[in-house]
């Protein structure tokens, strides 16, 4: 059987719709992650709750349901119709935003004690404590886990098939009633798929190394 | 020295309890602005707790601290400790620098960026300025050559050296020292006390100095004070204290810690 490359031009509109929602959600996801993260390490309890109820909301509940509850749900609640794909974009970056504040807070919390009490000591205040001394360490502790879910959500993006996004996943389907070609058609959705994870493993790895100098011997000079 | 000028440090009735451990038992003492003071006692007398309250890395549960005049803890009318404000504190402890028993570089930082964040971000001193006085440091401490490198490829007593110098560079005029040669192999104890000893040729600079060196603790301060459950048992220059101790705990004591 030869590769089925001739199927890929049928796949690229919803190839595009993936990546965008994957891309936007990626970055939402990152900004809610630190927002709530921070927000449970807050010295105001109103804060503190607010963001642990954002984590544990949706964290506890399916994505597939959220992603219901926003696109069908909402206008008819609150007259409010959201655009299916920033409805993906949106409800994914929360999604996964809420497994990120998870790591967010236990990264910081693992950066010694020692290292908020010398900054203390050269007056430093909570702000640029945060800034300049806990987070460049506390990110690079992040950024394996946020590899994870990266690709978590990369893969979550097939969801948005569901209301009515005509994604990778959608596309393969229809092309698959048109052709025929069950196989072929989900390999190569399987292999895209795949590629795309493999970047995103990639991108993680080298942040990694490009911010991991100095944090142990040998470190850039 | 001006013996009517306001002490640089004066503490008073300092109690700090640990959940049932009652660390410090209304502790009182006075520094002079340029005295160099050795802390000595076993452990667990509230002698590291005392440099935290300063360092106000942790709240007393009554007393009152002041530092060079200004209130940092007061008893009200109504008997309650309170702390100064936020922005008065900052003031205050912008005048006192310390120096950690394990030195607490930042690890994601050079040498040079260790001693010039805090100049830089807490006072807003130009970066060629605050590398400059880095520079000048780093000399003092005999480590001019590592401005380059990161703490993990530092010895010990090179990693205490720049804490020496990035406590300085936010030029304090009250150092505090918590047993910074405890956590040392001992070949390198002494690169790091010779550093201290040329510190204490500073005229103006005061040093509180937490050690279990006898030997340096005689050498260095023109006072010391014997800690011992909370509270001063015995204070007074170094010959009197080391040679003729008024108090049974501090013969018990030396004698213990020399003996061994």
């Amino acid at each position: 059987m030869p590769p089925p490359i001739d199927l890929l031009p049928s796949l690229m509109d919803g190839l595009r719709r993936t990546l965008v929602i994957a891309a936007g959600g990626s970055v939402l996801a990152i900004a809610f992650a630190l927002l709530a993260g921070l927000g449970c390490l807050s010295r105001d309890p109103i804060v503190r709750t607010v963001a642990r109820v954002y984590i544990e909301v949706f964290r506890g509940t399916s994505a597939l349901v959220q992603l219901f509850w926003f696109y069908f749900a909402l206008p008819i609640l609150l007259g409010l119709r959201l655009d299916a794909m920033l409805v993906g974009v949106l409800v994914l970056g929360l999604n996964i935003g809420a497994y990120g504040a998870e790591v967010v807070r236990s990264a910081i919390e693992s950066v010694p004690a020692g290292q908020v009490q010398a900054a203390a000591a050269l007056s430093m205040n909570r702000w640029q404590t945060m800034r300049y001394i806990v987070l460049p360490q506390a990110i690079l502790l992040m950024l394996p886990p946020f590899g994870n879910l990266l690709i978590e959500l990369l893969k979550s993006t097939a969801l948005v098939s569901m209301i009515t996004v005509t994604d990778l996943t959608r596309a393969g389907l229809f092309l698959r009633d048109d052709t025929l070609r069950t196989a072929e058609v989900f390999g190569m959705l399987l292999l895209i798929y795949f590629s795309l994870s493999l970047m995103i493993t990639a991108v993680m790895r080298g942040l990694e190394r490009w911010l991991s100098h100095g944090q142990d011997y040998g470190g850039r000079q | 020295m001006n013996e009517s000028r306001p002490p640089i440090l004066r503490i008073r009735d300092l109690h700090k309890w640990y959940d049932d451990l009652h660390i410090l038992r209304g502790l009182s003492c006075d520094l002079r602005a340029g005295e160099k003071v050795a802390i000595i006692g076993p452990s667990g007398s509230g002698k590291s707790t005392l440099l935290r309250l300063l360092m106000t890395l942790e709240s007393p549960d009554s007393g009152e601290i002041e530092v060079d005049g200004q209130a940092m803890w007061s008893t009200t009318p109504a008997g309650r400790t309170v702390a100064a404000g936020e922005d008065v504190l900052r003031r205050i402890r912008a005048k006192l620098g310390m120096v950690f028993q394990h030195f607490h570089l930042f690890p994601h930082l050079t040498v040079l960026r260790n001693i010039t964040a805090a100049p830089q971000i807490v006072k807003g001193i130009a970066r060629d300025a605050a590398e400059r006085r880095a520079g000048e440091l780093l000399e003092m401490v005999g480590l001019a050559d590592k401005a380059n490198a990161y703490p993990a490829q530092l010895s010990g007593g090179q990693k205490q050296r720049v804490a020496i110098a990035r406590a300085l560079a936010m030029d304090p005029s009250v150092m505090l020292f918590d047993e910074v040669t405890s956590a040392l192999d001992p070949e390198l104890v002494g690169e790091v006390q010779d550093v201290l000893r040329q510190l204490a040729h500073q005229a103006a600079m005061t040093m509180l100095i937490v050690t279990h060196e006898m030997q340096f603790a005689r050498e260095i301060a023109d006072h010391v004070m014997f800690f011992d459950a909370g509270t001063i048992v015995e204070q007074g220059a170094p010959e009197q204290i080391f040679s003729a101790p008024k108090e049974d705990r501090t013969r018990e004591f030396l004698q213990r810690v020399i003996d061994r």
